[in-house]
């Protein structure tokens, strides 16, 4: 078989040459001479002190219009913001549902059958001799009777207690300064989603299962979508297009349009969804530190030993 | 319209594609189809820029005469493509756990053996 | 400063992002390639922000960088416990479990030590 492997292999090279080659020239060419937005001829200090003296004669793309009809027509300052939330709020509208959906399925694929507690339920079909290590979570402040003497993260327990609100606050301003600022209800969403990470460092799985519910989770961010939904289709019951801005407020100084409340919607959405995801793959980890030794029976923890270290070190190759 | 920014591009997605055509690793796999997606991030961003642009955000404190501005709509729609990105992601990490869970390995030639 | 793409830097970034993606590729172990993405999706979203777009590089850095780092690392502690699970059961199937089966539990060993 030497022949047809190094026959496929120069194959693979060949194509993989072609595709870079072919999309170099034809991106550089693309960019080059055809017709994209140049915006050296827009003007925009004009556009800021007129907000509607422009003229659109020959725009040279969507993009010019866009930029030139910014000021006039939203009440955000972030054109991307605009685009994404007010002159394209239907792609958004998908996908969001791209999130839910991956989150659905998620759920669906990590579901744990049978005791929550044993470390083996994520679909295993092979039974098991033994049972599994019994671990204790200490980091809940479990006691444990002995003279061992246990640990406890006090160093990751203050340092969440006190990053907690920050990270928050944090994460939520820049969702509600996505009008002004770079950010945006995705960016904002991602970030203040940080607050499983700290809760599970901090406090274990028992901590974090105390305070999050992944179901109330996932059914808030499916409110947050249908909220979205509605604020989007009252434009349609008012006569007008999807997504059209029933609240339009610009005095220049105080400026509000209901763009701004698809974007806490899928802020919320986003959080909700992350939130969502990381506490399911945790809990599909679902291994605390801190095993006692002394409750193992004396062939689990030979047998437990018996597996050295050193065998897992999880190269490529050893799969 | 930056010349290494676009070889640069098509070569982590070609490299992204070679990682998923010849490695047998499961992890492996996944980790190129993350390298096509960055590749295709960032030629549509490089395609929006105009050299002298600046961001699209109305400052007027840093703007002149003649300032203008990159294209917004490229990176509008870059924002979508990062999110699918990470969705699917997260999706194949979860089944990439369950195969493990029932196969035992990570190789991918030897799980095509359909089991009932 | 008014949006002018320093070259020099711009090249810099790039190679970094690309030296990055093939030691993705090539490393034996899997934690460093893991690593190595995460090192070049923080190339690229330092090479989004020099473009102009700080919303993109927000997004990328937040998302590929830190979000799917963390997918990663927990799908991979995942892995290795199952298999520790898997190798404890073949040692204890085995015949060297059979012998072990019938010795004395831990706390006969102490009591021996101390006589």
């Amino acid at each position: 078989m030497n022949r047809k492997t190094r026959i496929r292999k120069i194959e693979l090279f060949v194509s993989l040459a072609v595709i870079l080659i072919i999309g170099v020239v034809g991106a550089a060419r693309m960019a080059g001479s055809a017709p994209t937005y140049d915006g050296s001829r827009t003007d925009v200090v004009g556009l800021y002190e007129n907000p509607a003296n422009y003229d659109t004669a020959d725009a040279d793309g969507v993009s010019d219009i866009i930029v030139k009809e910014n000021n006039q027509y939203t009440a955000a300052l972030n054109t991307v913001y605009s685009v994404t939330f007010n002159f394209r709020g239907y792609d958004t509208l998908g996908e969001s549902f791209i999130l839910v959906g991956a989150i659905a399925g998620t759920m669906a694929i990590l579901r744990k059958k049978g005791n929550k507690a044993s470390a083996q339920a994520v679909g295993t079909d092979a039974g098991t001799v033994v049972k599994p290590m019994k671990v204790v979570d200490y980091r809940g402040g479990a006691k444990k009777k002995g003279k061992t003497y246990r640990q406890k993260p006090v160093i990751m327990q203050s340092c969440a207690n006190i990053l907690l609100p920050f990270t928050l606050v944090y994460g939520w301003y820049i969702v509600l300064h996505g009008a002004m600022s770079p950010g945006g209800g995705f960016q904002g969403g991602v970030i203040s989603a940080g607050i499983v990470l700290l809760v599970y460092l901090a406090f274990g799985l028992t901590g974090l299962r105390k305070t999050f519910h992944p179901g109330f989770l996932h059914s808030s961010e499916t409110i947050a979508e249908i909220f979205y939904i509605c604020v989007g289709l009252a434009g349609v019951f008012a006569g007008m297009n999807f997504c059209f801005n029933f609240v339009f407020i610009n005095n220049g100084t105080f400026r509000e349009e209901s763009a701004m409340l698809m974007n806490d919607a899928v802020g919320y959405h986003v959080c909700a969804g992350i939130c969502c995801l990381l506490i399911m793959m945790l809990e599909a980890l679902d291994i605390d530190m801190g095993a006692s030794d002394e409750e193992e029976s004396g062939i689990a923890k030979k047998a437990a030993l018996s597996v050295n270290a050193q065998e897992l070190t999880y190269r490529e190759a050893d799969i | 319209m930056i010349l290494e920014n676009f070889v640069a591009s098509f070569f982590l997605i070609a490299l992204g594609l070679y990682c998923m055509a010849t490695k047998k690793n499961l992890i492996k796999i996944l980790i190129g189809m993350g390298l096509c997606d960055y590749g295709a991030n960032l030629l549509i961003v490089s395609v929006g820029f105009n050299p002298g642009g600046t961001a699209p955000i109305f400052t007027i404190s840093e703007l002149s005469r003649d300032s203008f501005f990159v294209d917004p709509v490229p990176q509008a729609l870059t924002l979508t493509s990062i999110v699918i990105g990470a969705c699917t992601t997260a999706m194949v990490l979860g089944l990439v756990i369950r195969i493990k869970a029932k196969y035992g390995t990570l190789d991918s030639t030897k799980i095509r053996k359909l089991r009932g | 400063m008014s949006g002018t793409l320093v070259t020099v830097l711009n090249t810099f970034v790039i190679i970094g992002a690309v030296a990055s993606a093939i030691t993705a590729v090539h490393a034996e172990r899997l934690i460093s390639s893991v690593l190595a993405l995460a090192a070049t999706g923080s190339f690229i979203g330092l090479e989004f922000i020099m473009l102009q777009a700080p919303d993109v590089g927000i997004a990328e850095v937040s998302v590929g960088a830190i979000l799917s780092t963390i997918l990663y690392i927990i799908a991979l502690r995942k892995c290795r416990e199952v298999e520790r699970q898997m190798k404890t059961d073949e040692y204890l199937k085995s015949d060297l479990a059979d012998s072990d089966k019938t010795q004395t539990p831990v706390k006969k060993d102490a009591s021996d030590k101390k006589d």
